[in-house]
């Protein structure tokens, strides 16, 4: 990974990042929530909407942007607005 | 100045929120940076979460009306301290709970004693009674106290190996071991410097050194008290130059020196009773069968002087010659015996040096 790929990384407030590990998952840029429950978590990063999917979902914390789902975790999906996508 | 915000560990509140779109009310949360741990959603329109005591309020702000918010229930250390400083009562109760405990630990409640075998229990509790180590007693709280108590258990119980005093709460632990150690009366007697004197006159038959200097030489007349075997060893130069004739070293004389001296004693033989003069005491005879009067006198003087010697010479005598005088008188036989034995005189002088 390059430098710029390096520095977008760290400074992207605005898009998804996310990090899964076995049963717990951690999603960063946290800007809205956009529906919460067992079996989905929806959230929007800014730019980004990314979606969670399992079974027994649960949030242990949320703190500075960030929400830590532990829970059977099936499929993870990005979406992007209307606008965005017809860019 | 603004207190920091708490923690969770000191003060957090488990809340339940009621309402329509909860997820709306979490992201509001989110943009005003408040944190939120292990939210369950129990259906659509309930959600349970832990949040900081002081963004309770925060959250009751954001809810405005259109949630409900219910504490369910807190916890956090500074939420345990609010709630005892309300029960004055508990407090004092504690107070005077943990001081009871510490001043009990204060005392001996149980005095063990480990490794003991010739000495008895009962010696040692005694012992330990007079330094302060008994059930009741306050603990020792400097270490040397201890030492004092052990040096004193040392005189006590000598001779011992070693002395452990351990405690263990309330509990004393005296661990000792019992040893054959030589006291220091003993050792300075076996050890110390010494002349080995003349204990009593007469002429030295046999003088034989094992440690020390001979001063006298056999066959000369020796005093009470009179050197035999002394204690101080010249030193002997084998080079020339300067030479000090006090140069020496002292040691712990031993050696056996021996006297002939001439012992005298009479008694009186009736045919069946002995009157002794040294003693007074009576010893029935019998006269054996064809036996003469010189073997009758022979064997009872033989008696007679083993007698003497066990009672006047403490049987350290031995005889190296023998004469009978006997005469009859009528029904009594006088015998008179003159023998001559050699003796052990000497005895230690410990060595007196002022230097």
């Amino acid at each position: 990974m390059g430098f710029s790929d390096d520095f977008l990384y760290d400074f992207s407030f605005s898009l998804p990042r996310i990090l899964v590990s076995g049963k717990t998952c951690i999603l960063d840029n946290i800007k809205r929530i956009v529906m919460l429950s067992e079996k989905e978590i929806i959230i929007y990063n800014g730019q980004r909407y990314t979606a969670v999917s399992g079974n027994e979902l649960s949030i242990r914390e949320i703190n500075d942007e960030r929400m830590l789902v532990q829970g059977e975790i099936e499929k993870i999906e990005f979406f992007g607005t209307q606008m965005q996508d017809k860019d | 100045m603004r207190l920091k915000k708490s923690s969770f560990s000191a003060h957090k509140c488990r809340i339940k929120i009621e309402g329509f779109e909860i997820d709306k009310l979490i992201s509001a949360c989110i943009d005003k940076k408040i944190h939120i741990k292990d939210i369950k959603f129990t259906n659509n329109l309930e959600a349970i979460m832990t949040v900081k005591k002081d963004d309770v309020n925060n959250i009751n702000k954001l809810a405005k009306n259109k949630y409900r918010v219910t504490v369910l229930s807190q916890a956090g250390y500074i939420y345990a301290l609010s709630l005892l400083i309300g029960k004055k009562a508990l407090i004092a109760g504690l107070a005077v709970f943990i001081i009871a405990v510490y001043y009990q630990s204060m005392f001996i409640s149980e005095v063990r004693i480990y490794g003991y075998e010739k000495l008895t229990e009962s010696e040692i509790r005694t012992s330990l009674m007079d330094v302060g180590i008994y059930e009741g007693a306050k603990k020792f709280r400097h270490k040397d106290q201890i030492e004092d108590a052990k040096i004193h258990l040392y005189q006590e119980l000598a001779p011992l190996a070693f002395v452990e005093i351990h405690y263990r709460g309330g509990l004393a632990e005296i661990t000792l071991a019992e040893g054959n150690r030589i006291s220091p009366k003993q050792l300075s007697s076996e050890n110390a410097p010494c002349d080995i004197v003349a204990e009593k006159d007469g002429y030295i038959h046999d003088i034989i050194v094992k440690q020390g200097v001979k001063a006298i030489e056999p066959g000369e007349f020796v005093t009470p008290g009179q050197v035999l075997i002394s204690g101080f060893v010249p030193i002997k130069y084998t080079t020339y130059g300067e030479k000090d004739e006090n140069a020496g070293k002292y040691v712990h004389a031993e050696g056996i020196v021996t006297v002939k001296a001439p012992h005298r004693f009479k008694f009186y033989i009736t045919p069946d009773i002995i009157l002794s003069t040294s003693g007074g005491d009576t010893v029935a005879i019998v006269r054996n069968k064809n036996e003469t009067d010189y073997e009758l006198v022979k064997r009872v003087s033989d008696k007679m002087v083993r007698r003497y010697i066990k009672e006047k010479l403490q049987d350290k005598a031995y005889i190296t010659n023998k004469s009978l005088n006997f005469r009859q008188k009528e029904n009594i036989i006088e015998v008179d015996v003159l023998f001559e034995a050699t003796e052990e005189i000497g005895i230690e002088q410990e060595i007196m040096n002022d230097t």
